[in-house]
């Protein structure tokens, strides 16, 4: 083979790989994000629930009875409980009925694989859904590996004159800015504060799974919230997705 | 005079370099698994299940939003909320805040729990020193309070608990001057590490720096609502 057939063989091999490319990117592209009409309808309802509560606080939904029964039974207890409204995005921290802190979130999406039609599986709001599991991190396991007896000769009491010289700690490890929060409705909840992967990473999971499914392994991939923030917020609230905390799911009304 | 071109040969000039023979089938392998790695990525990926969008579900009206229903369920939940004299602690931040009356009238930094978890080699028991989220009520205030070191205490040093009443178990210095019990063995106290105060440093309980103690014990009557975040 001469090198000028060799130079068009290698120009027609990254031609045709650069056009398939392009055309599995649209199609990821269009799968991950939905055509402009579904944005602007999605924009639609946006306008439409803060017009409809015109004259009130922007961030509250429009009331409606189920939602506030739901919270009723919630801030009847001592728990403390999230509210994720999905339109207006923001994630509400609540204990009896008054929002003691919240996070303004960048974005709000909701994901599923092979749902044929763009509506949410068994996401029906409101809603209260509860986390099923912590967030993973940060949860350092101190356990010496024996314990020596006790001696009454060895007095443990603190001397007031130098405890506070002997105050020093390392540094804790730092909270987490993405993690995920598994619930039990099945969706997983996830904070990042960036959006959803690039089209590489897309490709590499949808790939991998491919290759997981080919070979007979059926891993489950549930339904997602993914919850856009910044990363000092995604920190902050770290702590409070300890298993059993309620989190009252709202969207915004018909228009 | 003379140019440079002039003295390269003619053949050099029109012809292209050629690859070596082994350079020529290295490239030609080269491509074909490039194009065999690429097309089976792409089967792969087709293969696979991707991730759609979604559009946001919209709550639906119930025939019972009326006017009046609302304003019945509204009532109930604000009469939910804490009024008068009130704290809020924000564990993460380390902030305790004194309200009164829905006035905020005392910021105060302090520590918290640290989330860190303890075994006991022993019996496999575990410790989670957190703070607990969500409404306490202050049980009863004491000043000068002794601390009962609980079993965790002896372990996190490295030693065996001494029998439940044993004096070393009592320890009349670590809770500072005053102390405010909010069940459960959690507990509103003092500090002798008051380098520590803003951080998540505690087992559970909260720690207070001197004076903003005094403030809280002398203004907070036993029944009132804290409210952790």
């Amino acid at each position: 083979m001469s090198t000028k057939r060799l130079q068009s063989a290698l120009a027609f091999f990254f031609t045709s790989a650069a056009i398939a490319l392009v055309v599995v990117a649209c199609d990821a592209t269009s799968a991950e994000i939905p055509g402009r009409s579904a944005a602007t309808a999605q924009e639609s309802v946006k306008e439409a629930a803060i017009g409809a509560v015109d004259g009130l606080a922007p961030q509250q939904l429009p009331s409606s009875s189920q939602a506030i029964e739901l919270e009723l039974a919630l801030a009847s207890r001592r728990e403390l409980y999230l509210e994720l409204d999905l339109g207006h995005r923001i994630l509400k921290i609540k204990a009896r009925g008054i929002a003691v802190d919240q996070v303004d979130l960048a974005d709000v999406r909701l994901l599923a694989v092979e749902q044929a039609e763009r509506i949410a599986p068994d996401l029906n709001p409101p809603v209260v859904w509860r986390v099923a599991a912590r967030p993973a991190g940060l949860r350092p396991v101190s356990a010496p590996a024996t314990l020596r007896a006790f001696a009454d000769a060895e007095s443990t009491q603190i001397d007031r004159g130098t405890a506070s010289v002997a105050a020093v700690r390392a540094p804790p490890a730092e909270t987490p800015d993405r993690y995920s929060v598994p619930l039990e409705s099945g969706w997983l909840l996830e904070l990042a504060p960036e959006g959803p992967p690039p089209l590489p990473a897309r490709l590499a999971a949808s790939a991998r799974d491919g290759w997981e499914r080919l070979r007979g392994r059926h891993h489950p991939l549930p339904p997602r919230i993914l919850l856009r923030t910044s990363v000092a917020d995604a920190r902050r609230i770290h702590h409070l997705f300890r298993k059993g905390t309620a989190i009252l799911v709202r969207s915004p009304a018909p228009s | 005079m003379t140019t440079e071109s002039a003295t390269i040969p003619l053949a050099a000039r029109r012809s292209p370099p050629r690859l070596p023979g082994v350079g020529r089938l290295v490239a030609a392998v080269a491509g074909f698994l490039l194009l065999v790695t690429a097309t089976g990525l792409f089967f792969l990926a087709g293969w696979g299940r991707t991730y759609r969008r979604l559009e946001l579900p919209v709550e639906q009206p119930s025939e019972h939003d009326t006017a009046a229903t609302l304003d019945r369920l509204s009532s109930r939940l604000v009469a939910l909320a804490p009024s008068g004299h009130y704290l809020m602690i924000d564990t993460y931040r380390g902030e305790l805040r004194v309200y009164d009356r829905g006035q905020l009238v005392r910021r105060a930094v302090v520590s918290s729990g640290s989330g860190d978890v303890l075994r006991d080699p022993r019996t496999g028991r575990l410790w989670i020193f957190d703070t607990p989220l969500g409404e306490r009520r202050v049980q009863r205030k004491v000043r000068d309070p002794v601390w009962i070191k609980p079993d965790w205490a002896y372990v996190e040093e490295g030693m065996e608990p001494p029998p439940l009443g044993h004096p070393d178990r009592h320890d009349p210095v670590s809770l500072g001057d005053y102390a405010l019990y909010l069940g459960d063995g959690y507990i509103i106290h003092g500090t002798l590490f008051q380098t520590l105060l803003g951080q998540a440093v505690t087992h559970g309980c909260i720690r207070v720096g001197d004076q903003d103690l005094a403030y809280v014990y002398e203004t907070t009557p036993i029944g009132t609502r804290v409210l952790l975040y």
